[in-house]
């Protein structure tokens, strides 16, 4: 049997657990926004966006769209499978850049060319981890 | 249920457990350690997208895991030393907060040297990494806490109270990678199965184990040594030390 004063306390305790938890709850739910590393696409075209500063785009690279624009200038579609938008990119890539792969682009809208001028491209990974050698067999 | 619990963490009884243990578990720690090291980077084959890198794996997932179970393991204790007032779980509390700053700095340290070559950054504040790195700030904090205070007790009080508070931060590491856009990947291990191909899932286990072995020799060590600053005077504690 456990006390009526230490029962009390481990209700004060979770009381006051519950309550901390409540308020980060709330602070999070009002950064929401801002805790996002990246908007995708689609946040984009909303029609209340308006961004006139540096910010990332994120999604997926599409298929196909990876062109060479000479040097090392490059152009490329960002889609989140339900709106697009052109990324326009000069300078180094990380290895793991490439199509139908997730990309993280830094840099500022171009409104009138509807295209979206990176500055610096991080790539996102997946989670899932295969083996060289399963691939060869394929 | 607490008498019979409480007759086995009695200090002098934990103190002779953690010295015949914590050499035994620094020697089994350490092979598996350089057995499993020499499994994951020699034995397993490579990763399709990110050949070789990808083994920073093996050491970055047990070691985040570790640092988030050390948190709880705070909380817990402060929980119990709370509520039963009982010293042992203090001790418990005090001993194992150094070793999840290490495993949380080993976490951030190794994700910066991974990040570089997969993502193109070692850094970026988005919520994994951010949230992690509240972590270890949370470490920081409790480790200046331990000597801001005259009273051991006070000490003792305090620590519970913000290691329950910091346990808020765990979930919301764990599931920062669901709630927000993050650069970070998903979870690889969920309850729907292993997106790490079972050939190269075995690599984490093996890690896990040898750095518990290892995390428990140290803090079997920290334990003996918070008994001993706490109570060398007490008759059962200088039969001990005496032999």
């Amino acid at each position: 049997m456990i006390r009526k004063n230490r029962l009390n306390k481990i209700y004060l305790i979770i009381f006051f657990l519950l309550s901390i938890s409540l308020v980060t709850f709330f602070i999070l739910r009002a950064l929401e926004k801002n805790i996002d590393l990246y908007l995708t696409p689609s946040d984009l075209k909303a029609v209340d966006f308006n961004q006139p500063d540096d910010f990332k785009l994120g999604g997926m690279v599409k298929v196909g769209s990876l062109e060479k624009l000479g040097g090392l200038e490059i152009s490329f579609v960002v889609t989140d499978f339900e709106s697009e938008m052109t990324v326009i990119y000069e300078g180094v890539l990380p290895n793991l850049f490439k199509e139908n792969s997730g990309v993280v682009a830094t840099g500022t809208l171009n409104t009138e060319q509807n295209q979206f001028i990176a500055t610096e491209i991080l790539a996102k990974h997946d989670e899932n981890y295969m083996p060289v050698k399963i691939e060869v067999q394929n | 249920m607490y008498k019979y619990v409480a007759k086995y963490f009695i200090p002098s009884k934990v103190y002779k457990f953690c010295s015949l243990t914590a050499m035994p578990a620094f020697i089994i720690g350490m092979i598996t350690f350089l057995l499993s090291s020499y499994f994951v980077i020699y034995s397993l084959p490579a990763d399709v997208e990110q050949q070789e890198i990808y083994r920073i794996l093996f050491i970055h997932v047990p070691s985040a895991i570790l640092s988030e179970l050390i948190y709880l393991f705070l909380a817990v204790n402060g929980f119990i030393y709370l509520v039963w007032r009982t010293k042992i779980s203090a001790t418990f509390l005090n001993s194992a907060i150094s070793i999840g700053l290490i495993f949380t700095a080993i976490v951030l340290i190794s994700g910066s040297i991974w990040g570089k070559p997969t993502w193109g950054t070692y850094w970026v504040w988005d919520a994994r990494i951010t949230s992690t790195f509240i972590l270890l700030i949370q470490y920081v904090g409790l480790i200046a806490l331990r000597s801001s205070f005259s009273s051991r007790q006070t000490t003792d009080q305090i620590l519970s109270i913000v290691s329950i508070i910091g346990a808020v931060n765990i979930p919301i590491i764990k599931f920062s990678v669901d709630w927000w856009n993050t650069l970070h990947q998903n979870a690889s291990i969920t309850t729907s199965g292993s997106a790490i191909d079972s050939e190269m899932l075995i690599g984490l286990p093996l890690m896990l184990a040898s750095l518990l072995f290892l995390s428990f020799s140290i803090f079997a060590r920290n334990i003996q040594f918070e008994i001993l600053t706490r109570t060398a005077k007490t008759s059962a504690m200088k039969e001990i030390i005496n032999g």
